[in-house]
């Protein structure tokens, strides 16, 4: 049986005035990534604010719902301070946030076992929980000593794992002896398979790590970072939503934002000023990461409110 | 009777039988001959003393470890075992790539992440390894830019190498992964478990880190090592005489061993020296004709011997 062929994405600055009117009409909140869409690494998207500006105007909730937990929220809000735009605490939304969410929302009181940034650890030992990591020291090159720092006898009920630049497979093998508990369980942050780093410097993610705990430990990962369903939920839940087609999700990745609007029911646009070019938009065949709509970038939002559709736009 | 057949359990002629049945014996050591990196388990020594001269059959042992040296093998062989085996009767990964490396005649730099033997059998050879692939005074990284510099810092080599490494760390990964962007650019794997016994359970082998070097870089490296294809192919050439299904293959590792046994057309014996009780378990809820299904099992090598009166 042939399949309904999808409707391809469409460029927000090539729709029809009637398609334009029904779009803006069409969403109330705004979930949106913050790298590659408003700056990558040292650059920032050009007059990327005053996309959002335009969203605010036209009475749209925006949150920020970043996989990156490497700088605090207090440094996120003074970027965004240096670019002219206010934004408040409870706007921004990341992995080590949304895990002390959860493990508050189901009461959790033991001993978790992390493999994460400093910055990660910091946040979730500020909300009161208590911590193992490592080994972060040379492992003399024998089994005896490999067992020493990877066999650990005390009673860790959670393991989680996001980016971390010093992980190592001693801490995988760690922490993968703690999934042998059955009442320990797996929460990943980030699961992005590439990090877009820098422009055409890509490196391994966190996502490919985590596979090999989830392979060789036979568990779910409870995902609290983009693409995960269980974020979503508790997105929703915290927001009162209850017509997930009235969101728009905003982001630069297939597989991380593209990926999650689609799992949480939201609407989804594109925008091809970071981690994904035109090219490999139109290369995409996954049915499940093909946005509804694309955009160079949260600047052509600016366009879409005024009602100028600039016909030349390519 | 039950699925797969303890050799405990066999009745003398179907015993007669399993022995008439091969020739040659390909068998694992750690945790099969000996305890890793221990002694001896009872019984191995004369059960493979029995097996080459009793029973007349051919004895090669694969291993996966390469943390002690070829040498160390033979040593413990005649040491602990008094057993005579010869250099050519052990299969072991750093040597496999060795020989592959001269065999190809490859000149160039490698980035090997292995262990220190490992290592020096392939300087000894006159290979040329690149010192950032060592961890000693490796430092710990605090900012994008020490990643970046890590991955992207050291000299372009034309072959990555990846066993056991210890200190096996994600910048290492990523530096690999970067490397092998470059067609050119070998790709060789040596011990390639998914899962290693390891005290009464698994742990994580180094087959999945491996395996995420050759996803995330779209590359299949060359494994010469257990359960690799390419040593399935080495195996057929040294033992061309041999038809697979005369060939035993002995070991305690489901992943490592049996399915590699199977995936050679081998039959297949597994070892349960370590968690017993576990293994059979996983036996009991294993589909019967799952690739890591063993032929045979025993307790230990020691239920192979004869009495002889």
């Amino acid at each position: 049986m042939a399949s309904i062929p999808q409707p391809q994405p469409q460029h927000i600055l090539q729709l029809s005035e009637d398609q334009r009117k029904r779009f803006v009409a069409s969403f109330d909140r705004v979930y949106s990534d913050i790298d590659g869409v408003l700056w990558s690494m040292e650059h920032n998207v050009p007059r990327a604010i005053e996309g959002y500006a335009a969203l605010e105007r036209a009475g749209k909730e925006v949150t920020f719902v970043t996989n990156n937990s490497v700088r605090t929220v207090d440094q996120c809000i003074k970027r965004f301070g240096r670019l002219g735009m206010k934004v408040a605490p409870e706007q921004i939304w990341h992995p080590a946030q949304t895990t002390v969410h959860y493990l508050r929302s189901i009461k959790f009181e033991g001993l978790i076992y992390i493999i994460a940034t400093k910055e990660f650890k910091d946040i979730l030992r500020a909300a009161g929980f208590k911590l193992l990591d490592g080994p972060n020291e040379f492992i003399e090159e024998n089994y005896e000593s490999l067992a020493k720092h990877i066999f650990d006898r005390q009673p860790v009920s959670a393991v989680i794992i996001d980016v971390d630049f010093n992980l190592s497979s001693a801490k995988l093998m760690r922490a993968h002896l703690y999934l042998r508990r059955p009442e320990c369980i797996l929460i990943a942050g980030a699961t992005d398979r590439i990090l877009p780093v820098a422009k055409g410097v890509n490196i391994i993610g966190p996502g490919m790590f985590s596979s090999i705990l989830i392979e060789s430990s036979g568990r779910e990962a409870i995902t609290m970072g983009k693409p995960g369903r269980d974020l979503g939920d508790m997105l929703m839940k915290h927001h009162r939503i209850t017509v997930p087609s009235r969101v728009l999700m905003i982001g630069d990745m297939l597989a991380q934002d593209v990926c999650f609007g689609r799992r949480c029911g939201f609407q989804t646009l594109l925008v091809l000023s970071g981690g994904c070019t035109l090219e490999q938009l139109q290369s995409e065949k996954l049915p499940e990461l093909l946005p509804d709509y694309y955009a160079d970038s949260v600047a052509d939002l600016v366009q879409l409110f005024d009602g100028e559709t600039i016909k030349s736009h390519v | 009777m039950c699925e797969p057949k303890h050799i405990k359990e066999l009745s003398k002629e179907e015993r007669q039988k399993f022995f008439d049945s091969f020739d040659l014996v390909l068998c694992d050591c750690d945790g099969v001959v000996w305890h890793p990196f221990r002694d001896f388990i009872p019984g191995s020594a004369r059960a493979i003393d029995q097996l080459q001269r009793l029973h007349r059959k051919k004895l090669t042992f694969v291993t996966n470890n390469s943390v002690s040296s070829l040498e160390e093998h033979l040593e413990k062989f005649a040491k602990q075992g008094q057993l005579n085996i010869t250099k050519n009767q052990i299969v072991h990964p750093a040597q496999t790539i060795c020989d592959h490396l001269k065999k190809i005649q490859f000149k160039g730099l490698i980035y090997c992440l292995a262990t220190p033997p490992f290592r020096q059998l392939l300087i000894e050879a006159g290979f040329q390894l690149t010192q950032d692939s060592m961890s000693t005074g490796a430092k710990a990284i605090e900012s994008v830019r020490d990643l970046h510099e890590a991955i992207y810092g050291g000299s372009a080599v034309q072959a990555v190498i990846i066993d056991v490494d210890f200190n096996l760390s994600a910048a290492k990964i990523m530096r690999a992964q970067v490397q092998l962007q470059n067609p050119e650019c070998l790709f060789l794997a040596g011990a390639a478990d998914a899962r290693i016994p390891f005290g009464r359970g698994e742990i994580i082998g180094p087959g999945a880190f491996i395996d995420l070097v050759a996803k995330a870089s779209g590359r299949q490296p060359l494994v010469l090592g257990k359960p690799g294809e390419a040593l399935g192919q080495l195996m057929l050439q040294r033992h061309k005489a041999t038809p697979a299904h005369r060939v035993l293959f002995v070991g305690d590792s489901l992943a490592s061993d049996i399915a590699f046994g199977h995936a050679n057309g081998y039959q297949t014996l597994l070892v349960m020296t370590a968690g017993k009780s576990e293994m059979e378990k996983r036996l009991k809820d294993m589909a019967k004709d799952h690739s890591e299904m063993p032929d045979y099992v025993v307790d230990c090598l020691g239920d192979l011997l004869i009495e002889q009166s």
